[in-house]
């Protein structure tokens, strides 16, 4: 067979539905091995220019400490099929039943200040449970910024950007293959995928719905997507990295080492075979890093000894990593070309304020 | 022909593997094989892999194919495979985005006969499959300066079953041919050359490395345990006939990474693994030492409880050894320490060495089983600070353990 013609008759076969204005809604179940070839397909976004809107149904909701990515901005919308509802975990992520979406789009200003200014949409990335696990489908945005297509094979784009701290910077974005997909929504490699943002204490804070502000776990609830939920109040809630109302430096720097980190350095991730663990729940200060050597870091330890030296930031592999731009040196791995400058001012106050245990 | 000298015979026929090969680049593949041709697209590529049906074979033609971001192969099955690997070249050179070149997650996966040069991270790197095979795969970087190259070239870690033969890897700032946390290893006939370190096993259960040409690397094969880990505790670790010559390249390995402690000139190193045998090997040239059985506790860093720290049942048996620590490394702790020791003695390191550091809850002349065969010299460096002298006495130290098992792979 002729590279890409499998591909290509995939696509054709998922066509048919969807496009152009109208009622629609999104498929309650659908081939896992057929994605649509456009994203409107799926009836989930409605799109103008530079943002996408939820379609009738489909729920928005915000992080409190998300990804980093280049500075992207980033929509995020949840359907639940009729009737069909999660269940409350206090610690996982919440996982939406079958049949349910998630997706999440990329849009990028010229000058992240002024972030409505001349935005313009980059990728969806869709996640559908399918009866056999969830799937993760990238969608590449047309110039027109009318519909995405399917692009199973990512690409890096190059993308120029004022930082929202006024520095001009070119990212190598890259928006992952169907692949890449599975290097951190993998719940062990080569099994299927699971949600990473959705975790109880990363969704517990308010969301500004078009009709009024609401606590997201209450709003969940209350449209039934979500059972067994305590209170807001009762459930557990994640430090927003950047709002210093809702953390110490050292509870936020966590909350965003969780979010940017644990998915790989978790116990079921692929970084897992490094013995670094930096989800929030982590006590054990090797598994954190304090006094551990690199297993493999290769020339990503920049020539340092230890992950973190206890109040020196400047001695730390984690702090250099964040630093660091080059593949293969920049942690994470895949999804980040540029600094996140302010994450690791934060990490670095995180580990500048550990009490100096002298490595060896 | 002594077995060690076979083992020199063995790796001097790798060259011959290169002839004999079809230009089909589907040549060999069961099931369904997608063929790329010189010209062919990294976003068509890219595409294709990340749709693979389980089974898969993606065929390369002689050519180079560049690519911008790492190929992950999740899919189990996959086979990729080239048509030679100096000619069917996946170059990495403008690599934006990715960790490594390959990267693989499903099960049974297959590298094979494809070259994968100048990766911004790792070359290939193997995580969590059970049924890897490695097989004619060169590796390398092209760079002058090598301090910026990958860690390492051919890395499959945290699986089983995992066969690494007749392939090449050249230029790692850590390892050329890295296996670690795996069970179920055979790596053979392989060249390793100009990397920090040439072979290493690291955290598994069962390894045959045997037949591999490891030369002009900083340090030549190292049998490692290192504490803090999923895997721990490596053992039954067999090394044998290789050819272990040279290996005297000043490290340029990224200071804080353990290898970065493996002098140059470091035949063959096993710390803190048990039951491993180092047999029939040819061990030359190498100016530090032709053979090291160390703690980690030498490292001088922590480590959670745990861990054990110590070599024990290690079987040094029948190697041919020649041209050995004559001038040991002295930008190295290890290395100086060495250095001093072989003024004292005047003459070269032993073939054979032990740092002397042994679990204190043992107690004997030998409590950690360390053997060599008779005709072996042997240097205990008692470097526990006893006040004890480093010492050149076999005496209890020429012992026999029982032969490990062979590695089966399925």
């Amino acid at each position: 067979m002729r590279p890409g013609a499998a591909a290509a008759a995939l696509l054709v076969a998922a066509c048919g539905s969807g496009a152009g204005e109208g009622r629609c809604s999104p498929p309650g179940s659908l081939d896992p091995t057929r994605p649509p070839a456009r994203l409107s397909a799926l009836c989930l976004v409605r799109p103008r220019p530079g943002a996408v809107d939820p379609m009738p149904g489909v729920v928005p909701y915000d992080l409190n400490t998300p990804l980093f990515s280049d500075y992207a901005q980033k929509t995020r919308f949840a359907w639940v099929p009729p009737g069909a509802s999660a269940t409350w975990d206090a610690r996982a992520a919440i996982d939406l039943p079958a049949g349910s979406f998630v997706v999440k789009t990329f849009a990028f200003a010229p000058d992240m200040r002024d972030p409505s200014a001349g935005r313009r949409l980059v990728e969806t990335r869709v996640l559908y449970h399918a009866a056999d696990g969830w799937r993760g489908w990238p969608y590449v945005w047309d110039d027109a910024e009318t519909d995405a297509a399917f692009s199973p094979g990512g690409e890096v784009r190059s993308i120029s950007l004022v930082t929202p701290a006024g520095k001009s910077v070119t990212a190598a974005y890259l928006v992952p293959s169907m692949g890449q997909c599975q290097r951190c929504h993998a719940d062990a490699p080569g099994e299927g995928l699971h949600l990473l943002g959705s975790t109880a204490r990363n969704l517990n804070r308010d969301f500004a719905f078009a009709d009024g502000a609401e606590n997201q776990i209450a709003r969940w609830s209350r449209l039934g997507l979500l059972a067994g939920a305590p209170a807001p109040a009762a459930a557990p809630r994640l430090a927003a990295w950047d709002d210093p109302a809702t953390g110490t430096p050292a509870e936020r720097a966590r909350a965003l080492l969780e979010v940017n980190c644990a998915f790989c350095h978790g116990a079921g991730g692929l970084a897992r075979s490094t013995g670094l663990f930096l989800g929030t729940e982590v006590t054990d200060p090797y598994a954190l890093g304090l006094c551990k050597t690199p297993v493999a870091a290769g020339p990503g330890s920049g020539g340092l000894s230890y992950d973190v030296v206890p109040g020196d930031p400047d001695r730390s592999i984690l702090v250099h990593r964040m630093a660091a731009t080059e593949p293969g040196s920049a942690m994470p791995q895949i999804g980040r070309s540029l600094v996140h400058e302010e994450g690791l001012a934060l990490v670095r106050e995180w580990v500048a304020g550990l009490t100096p245990a002298g490595c060896p | 022909m002594s077995r060690a000298l076979l083992a020199i015979a063995a790796a001097g026929a790798l060259a011959a593997c290169a002839s004999g090969r079809s230009s089909d680049p589907c040549a060999g593949a069961a099931g369904t094989c997608v063929a790329f041709h010189s010209g062919a697209t990294e976003a068509e590529i890219q595409a294709a892999v990340a749709l693979a049906a389980p089974g898969t074979t993606f065929g390369f033609g002689a050519g180079t194919y560049r690519f911008a971001n790492s190929i992950a192969v999740t899919a189990s099955g996959v086979t990729i495979q080239g048509v030679g690997g100096s000619e069917t070249v996946l170059d990495f050179e403008g690599q934006a985005a990715g960790g490594e070149g390959i990267s693989a997650t499903g099960d049974d996966f297959t590298l094979r006969n494809i070259g994968i040069r100048d990766t911004a991270g790792d070359g290939v790197k193997v995580e969590g499959s059970t049924n890897v095979k490695i097989q004619g795969v060169r590796v390398w970087w092209t760079a002058a300066d090598p301090h910026g190259n990958g860690g390492y070239g051919i890395y499959p870690v945290a699986s089983a079953n995992v066969l690494v033969e007749g392939s090449f890897a050249s230029g790692a700032t850590d390892t050329g041919i890295y296996v670690g946390q795996s069970q179920n290893v055979v790596v053979r006939d392989n060249e390793a050359t100009g990397n920090v370190a040439g072979i290493e096993i690291e955290n598994c259960w069962g390894a045959d490395v045997h037949g591999n040409s490891v030369h002009g690397n900083t340090g030549g094969i190292l049998v490692f345990d290192l504490p803090g880990l999923p895997q721990q505790g490596g053992h039954a670790v067999r090394v044998f006939q290789n050819a272990v010559d040279r290996n005297n390249t000043p490290s340029f390995a990224p200071a804080g990474n353990i290898v970065g402690s493996v002098p140059a000139g470091t035949g063959i190193a096993v710390m803190a693994n048990h039951d491993v045998e180092i047999r029939d090997n040819a061990v030359t040239g190498n100016q530090t030492a032709a053979v090291a059985v160390i703690s980690f506790v030498l490292l001088g860093r922590p480590y959670p409880a745990g861990y054990v720290p110590y070599p024990s049942r290690v079987m040094i048996a029948d190697n041919a050894f020649s041209g050995n620590g004559s001038s040991p490394d002295v930008t190295s702790d290890l290395g100086a320490l060495l250095a001093a020791v072989k003024s004292i003695l005047g003459t070269p390191i032993p073939d054979a060495l032990w740092d002397g550091i042994a679990d204190p809850a043992k107690a004997g002349t030998n409590p950690q089983q360390i053997c060599i065969t008779p005709g072996t010299s042997f240097l205990n460096l008692n470097v526990p600070g006893s006040g004890v002298p480093p010492s050149t006495s076999s005496a209890g130290f020429v012992c026999t353990l029982p032969l490990l098992p062979p590695v089966v792979l399925p």
